[in-house]
């Protein structure tokens, strides 16, 4: 092959990259109505309490704090992990996601003291572990989603024993998930979208917005969307009309 | 040429072979990753009329790094980053200042809520371009001045750093031994002086990390302002030398006498779109007033100090849906005011980021405007491209 001939050759196959690169953006943009600020340091994820009345909120120095629904802090637990990235209520505990050493703190709401700490085994990158976590209260499963590198939804049982896995693609990261409405919903903080997912774990909906670091988000009854940023430290809101 | 079509086909190839393997090691309270990286290159240069050494024209293993990162519970962090392909290089010649084999060996106290203590022997907290990691960069070499030759990139001492206003206020301070890259060497020069180091930055509206490329396309603007400097006086004892190599190719790295250096920059991303700029300026004041760094000058003239300065701007696109960086970067360099003329570098970098790994083909081609004479330069153009992979 001479010089001009592998030239061609390699402009043809940019060019075809490029082509093939460009899809077509299905994300539905959405804009925030509202915005407050919090005191939590690099709040990486929240979940609302059984009542709705506050935010249980964890942050990236492995800290616990429930906050009112601005995000105003209301108490502190004791308890000190390393790097807390997810949160969510399950069988009313909350069930928070000790990214870096790979454990799972069962805690009590009421005291925001432990109830129970499972270890699961998660080789991949420090900082890539388990970044969300969602519990479906129909089949009492928990989902756990590791950040990247790759993606991997596991699926666990009240024990946490593993009853199976899923690799997922379509997204760079992910840095947050909800079961919403019998739908897992996942958020990637690299590609600012909020994703719903069907029983196979395809996409069926996304939805993009500018928001920076998005590291969490939840549903409240009324459909409404709260987003937390963890470089901003604010919470965002998007009221459930616009998820449609 | 034709080596390097080559080349950039079995890079595209690689693409579907390539995975990730980072391991996290946990006990208890104690985590430990490991990671490495891979990076290889060929390297080419117009060489000036007359220039018979075309030595630099070659296949080149850049790095071979394994790294250790670990914690202890929230209060003990520790790195461990060493780069074999150096060991073996520096083993035949003189470390190089950007490459030293040992790249990292510290020890990070976070006990205390005030600050955080950091020891052993690493990356100083100077210099933007120079705290980038080379494996986010679309560029094979770093600014000029920022490769080890003006000042030291790593040395062993102290440091201690505090984040304020939800880490948009950085503040870093430390002292070391002042020899850099040659305090491996386990002694310092006769001297036996220190050098201090001090770094502030100040980001908006959020923390910035320090990254060329804005990989993640930021939804809104964001941006960071440093000033840093540093500061030695060594006084060599009569018929005492530094350590050899330790002075940087221009001899101005230590000088035998007082060294400042003041340096500012700023980097702003949006959108994919990401700008740095920084400005370093160095001033010494050698001891012996007969000094080789006044260029032969008399007194009346030089004022008994000299200058050397640089300054760099660097544009960047990161095209996402082919996931492809686009770099241009203009560097201006003066490696002493006393001698007439300043040197001036235009480089152009295009990377390739690939999909199902941390890896990036990259290319870098540069060439010089201006030539400064001390600078001594043998080429006219140089173009290299190469693979690297981070697992």
């Amino acid at each position: 092959m001479n010089l001009k001939k592998s030239t061609l050759f390699i402009i043809a196959a940019l060019l075809v990259n490029i082509v093939f690169s460009f899809k077509a953006d299905k994300a539905i943009k959405i804009k925030y109505s509202k915005t407050f600020k919090t005191a939590v340091p690099e709040p990486s994820d929240a979940c609302l309490s059984a009542n709705e009345q506050s935010l249980f909120v964890v942050s990236d120095n492995g800290f616990l704090f429930e906050t009112d629904l601005e995000g105003k802090i209301l108490r502190k637990s004791n308890i000190v992990g390393i790097d807390f990235e997810a949160i969510c209520l399950a069988n009313d505990l909350l069930y928070i996601s000790d990214e870096s050493s790979r454990k799972i703190y069962c805690v009590n709401p009421n005291d925001l003291t432990i109830n129970k700490i499972f270890n699961l085994n998660y080789s991949a990158a420090r900082n890539s572990g388990f970044e969300a976590i969602a519990f479906n209260e129909s089949s009492k499963l928990f989902y756990l989603v590791s950040e990247k590198s790759p993606i991997l939804i596991r699926v666990y049982n009240e024990q946490f024993q593993q009853v199976n896995e899923i690799s997922f693609d379509a997204t760079s990261d992910i840095s947050s998930a909800c079961y919403y409405q019998n739908n897992l919903w996942l958020l990637s903080d690299e590609d600012h979208l909020v994703l719903q997912l069907d029983e196979n774990y395809k996409v069926v909906k996304q939805f993009d917005f500018k928001i920076l670091n998005p590291e969490g988000f939840f549903f409240n009854k009324q459909g409404d969307l709260t987003v937390i940023s963890d470089d901003m430290a604010k919470l965002y809101q998007f009221e459930a009309a616009t998820i449609k | 040429m034709r080596n390097i079509i080559k080349l950039i086909c079995f890079f595209i190839l690689l693409n579907a072979s390539s995975s990730l393997a980072q391991v996290t090691i946990i006990n208890g309270s104690n985590i430990l990753e490991i990671s490495g990286s891979i990076s290889t290159f060929y390297n080419y240069r117009w060489s000036k009329t007359g220039e018979l050494d075309k030595s630099k024209n070659r296949f080149a293993l850049r790095d071979a790094q394994f790294q250790f990162e670990g914690r202890i519970g929230n209060t003990w962090e520790y790195e461990f980053q060493a780069d074999l392909a150096d060991f073996v290089s520096n083993t035949t010649g003189q470390p190089d200042a950007e490459n030293p084999g040992l790249m990292e060996a510290t020890a990070t106290y976070k006990g205390l809520k005030f600050v955080n203590i950091k020891v052993g022997y690493g990356k100083l907290s100077y210099s933007f371009q120079a705290l980038a990691p080379f494996s986010q960069s679309p560029y094979w070499q770093g600014t000029e001045v920022t490769r080890g030759d003006f000042f030291s990139r790593r040395d062993a001492g102290i440091t201690l750093s505090k984040s304020l206003f939800k880490s948009r206020l950085n503040l870093d301070a430390g002292i070391y031994t002042g020899l850099g890259e040659k305090s491996l060497i386990g002694e310092n020069d006769a001297s036996g002086a220190a050098e201090y180091v001090g770094r502030a930055m100040f980001c908006y509206p959020a923390k910035y990390r320090f990254r060329m490329i804005d990989f993640n396309h930021s939804v809104i603007p964001v941006f960071e302002v440093a000033v840093n400097g540093r500061y030695s006086k060594r006084n060599l004892p009569l018929g005492s030398a530094f350590p050899p190599g330790s002075t940087g190719a221009y001899g101005i790295k230590i000088i035998d006498g007082e060294k400042y250096v003041y340096g500012a920059d700023a980097a702003f991303q949006f959108k994919g779109f990401s700008v740095q700029l920084e400005a370093h300026q160095i001033k010494g004041i050698p001891n012996d007033t007969a000094s080789s760094l006044f260029m032969g000058t008399p007194k009346s003239f030089n004022k008994g100090y000299f200058l050397a300065g640089s300054f760099a701007s660097q544009v960047n696109y990161y095209l996402k849906p082919i996931r492809t960086v686009f770099s241009f970067r203009f560097e201006n360099l003066n490696i002493n005011d006393l001698e007439a003329g300043y040197t001036e570098r235009y480089s152009a970098a295009c990377a390739y980021k690939f999909k199902k790994a941390n890896a990036m083909l990259k290319m870098q081609y540069y060439f010089f405007g201006k030539e400064e004479a001390q600078a001594d330069i043998k080429f006219k153009q140089q173009l290299r491209v190469g693979y690297q992979i981070n697992f």
